[in-house]
């Protein structure tokens, strides 16, 4: 059996999709009773088609705390087994306490096991928590 | 006003391609840049990168079809190397069309 998770998302839209939940799940349950998360970044084109390759696969910034964390899930057939991670000040702006200002971006590139996922969670926790 | 950069980061480097127009940034141009900045680095970065740049400009390609793309950020790793990548930021505006 395979060690990934949604392992045909770039390949069954349906599978896509179920992934795309699965991280705004993931995440949300990470969060405070009072903090929502936001999407800032767009995942579909002009035409409103979704990128459909995982880049980012989810995106949600912290509006108390002006943190973003954006994910990036990667084939398991090009990549295999991989995770980096880095912050990175994003060019992408947010007016918090009526203050424009650059979003702080934790960016998790993966290729999605139980591994992983348990990796990046408790990257995430303190960061989204600010 | 649209902005944004192409950016090849990690492993010691730091290269940066932006753009600030008042009008959308064409696809022909961004591909144009794309390969500048692929070209800023030398042969041996070149070679590590080559896949993330294709990857980048396929982006583009795709965006192009789809009549272009609005804010967003897309990430390009080097496969087994977690610090090498290639970004695609658009930041205001309208790209890729």
């Amino acid at each position: 059996m395979s060690d990934f998770l949604y392992e045909k998302f770039l390949e069954d839209h349906r599978v896509y999709h179920a992934a795309r939940a699965f991280w705004f799940r993931q995440i949300k349950q990470m969060l405070p009773n009072q903090d929502s998360l936001v999407s800032y970044l767009s995942e579909r084109f002009e035409n409103g088609k979704l990128f459909y390759d995982g880049n980012p696969i989810f995106n949600a910034i912290n509006r108390r705390t002006g943190k973003a964390v954006r994910i990036v899930q990667e084939s398991p057939r090009e990549f295999e087994k991989f995770y980096a991670s880095f912050n990175s000040e994003s060019l992408h702006q947010i007016e918090i306490n009526g203050r424009q200002q650059f979003i702080l971006e934790k960016v998790i590139v993966l290729t999605l096991t139980r591994e992983s996922l348990e990796k990046s969670k408790e990257e995430l926790r303190g960061w989204l928590r600010g | 006003m649209h902005r944004g950069r192409l950016q090849s980061q990690g492993g010691g480097l730091n290269d940066s391609k932006p753009w600030a127009q008042p009008v959308p940034l064409k696809h022909k141009t961004s591909i144009g840049m794309s390969h500048a900045l692929e070209a800023m680095t030398n042969s041996k970065e070149q070679k590590l990168r080559a896949a993330a740049h294709a990857k980048s400009r396929a982006f583009m390609d795709a965006a192009k079809a789809a009549g272009g793309v609005g804010p967003t950020s897309k990430t390009y790793m080097v496969k087994g190397d977690p610090h090498r990548r290639v970004d695609i930021e658009v930041r205001n505006g309208k790209a890729f069309e």
